[in-house]
């Protein structure tokens, strides 16, 4: 099975198109920063309806150096520093590992943010049925 | 002594539908006083079909064909044939821009460097955004030659062994091999971190060569099994350092390496292993607190949180594991 048709099961099972739609109406007219600009991001943004939200661009460690791409999907790509210097309100993580990225998105940046507060989350959860069956599935 | 200055060596194992990118990479490169030694795992497929016509239009290419050997014992063979100056390993997905071994060999000259090694490109085949320059080695060691045991962020960067030259006399004075038990992966591990804690001196380029498959369904980075590898290449280090004069520093380092390894394995591993490796993980985590082999002053605050949270209470933090994570 292709990683990019692992991820759409994957979304497809956890409603990821209503997870999508809920944040819209939680995050109205707030700057949006997906972090993460690999294969999941680009399977999500390619087959689900973004336009509830207010994306500013996608960010990631990649775009750190001076080969960096201008764009990614349409959108405007910025490294961690420029997420520093944005005008950000919410980081939507876009990986897997989203408590490990969490980690280094605080410490590269949200600590380098002042006078400003900016939210962090996992750009959707897993449905509780299916965390419940994971955690079972492994004791 | 040999007129060749490097010896490329290339194991196969069905890789028919990227092949012929690999091979035409490679012998269009550049540099010309190369060997290439193809290791084919030996079916009668369309991959040996390839490797017979590349044969017998470049003399510079010699062909060893057994079967079933895994990917350390291939490339040991090509290793132990070969009798150019430097080696090069170059995965049979990937390809390598033209230029790539000749700047990696004149700077290894220029530098009398036992390994020059340098940044790569992701690739996709079918996905152009997903192709980019990706910088894996630390800033701070460019434009010098090293000694890895003074500058130890080199240990810590993924271990392409595929986009580096090393010395074979080098790899020979110290005996560096790959695991090549059957069914041993992720033997870059064992590899990488015998190189690094036996090189005086390492140059690294900037520059990325070699354009890295990251869509091909085989590979074995891709797969869920083989959960326990990871360890016996822990093993392996453990046997290569044991009498080494550093062998307290190589401690400390090879345990922040195994802790960054271990838990790359925990969050690829299929489910049912899950349980048991992270008992593993923390038996060995436990006895290398109590022998006084962690330095926690090396790992990042959030690496200490995780080492010692596995440690104490596995099932507990491999609980927590799964539900936070996404997928």
């Amino acid at each position: 099975m292709k990683q990019s048709d692992e991820f759409m099961d994957l979304f497809l099972k956890n409603d990821a198109q209503k997870q999508i739609d809920k944040m819209s109406k939680k995050y109205n007219r707030r700057n949006i920063v997906l972090y993460g600009a690999g294969l999941y991001t680009l399977t999500l943004l390619s087959n689900f309806d973004f336009s509830g939200l207010n994306i500013i661009g996608i960010a990631d460690k990649r775009f750190d150096n001076e080969y960096k791409e201008s764009e990614f999907m349409g959108y405007k790509t910025f490294s961690p520093t420029d997420v520093i210097n944005s005008e950000v309100d919410v980081i939507l993580v876009t990986v897997l590992e989203y408590t490990y990225l969490k980690e280094i998105i605080v410490n590269t940046i949200i600590s380098k943010i002042k006078n400003r507060k900016i939210e962090i989350q996992p750009i959707f959860q897993k449905k509780l049925k299916n965390k419940i069956s994971e955690v079972m599935s492994i004791i | 002594m040999s007129d060749y200055k490097i010896s490329v060596i290339i194991p196969v194992y069905k890789v028919d539908k990227y092949l012929r990118q690999c091979l035409d990479s490679v012998i269009n490169q550049t540099l010309k006083d190369i060997e290439i030694i193809i290791v084919d795992e030996g079916e009668l497929d369309e991959c040996r079909r390839i490797i017979d016509e590349y044969e017998a239009k470049d003399e510079r290419i010699k062909t060893i064909h057994e079967k079933n050997w895994g990917y350390g014992a291939s490339v040991n063979k090509g290793i132990n044939k070969a009798v150019g100056e430097y080696i090069s390993i170059i995965e049979s997905d990937d390809t390598a821009e033209p230029n790539m071994l000749e700047d990696l060999y004149s700077k290894a000259v220029s530098e009398n460097a036992e390994v020059v090694k340098s940044n790569f490109y992701n690739y996709y085949e079918t996905e152009p955004s997903l192709c980019y320059w990706r910088e894996i080695l630390p800033k701070k060691l460019y434009n010098k030659t090293f000694c890895p045991l003074d500058e130890n962020d080199i240990f810590y960067s993924m271990n392409t062994v595929w986009s580096a030259i090393y010395k074979r006399e080098f790899l020979n004075e110290y005996n560096i091999r790959f695991t090549d038990t059957p069914k041993a992966y992720f033997v870059d591990i064992g590899f990488s971190f015998k190189v690094w804690v036996s090189a005086k001196r390492v140059h690294l380029l900037k520059d990325a060569y070699i354009h890295y498959r990251q869509d091909n369904e085989n590979a074995s980075v891709r797969s869920k099994d083989n959960a326990f590898c990871v360890c016996n290449e822990y093993r392996t280090i453990d046997e290569f350092i044991k009498n080494n004069p550093n062998k307290v520093v190589l401690d400390k380092i090879k345990n922040k390496t195994k802790f960054n390894d271990y838990m790359w394995n925990l969050r690829r591993i299929s489910n049912k292993y899950k349980k048991e490796f992270i008992k593993k993980m923390s038996d060995e985590f436990k006895k290398a607190i109590k022998n006084k082999e962690v330095d926690f002053t090396i790992l990042s605050n959030y690496q200490q949180k995780e080492y010692t949270a596995i440690a104490n209470h596995p099932l507990i933090y491999l609980l927590k594991h799964q539900w936070t994570k996404i997928i």
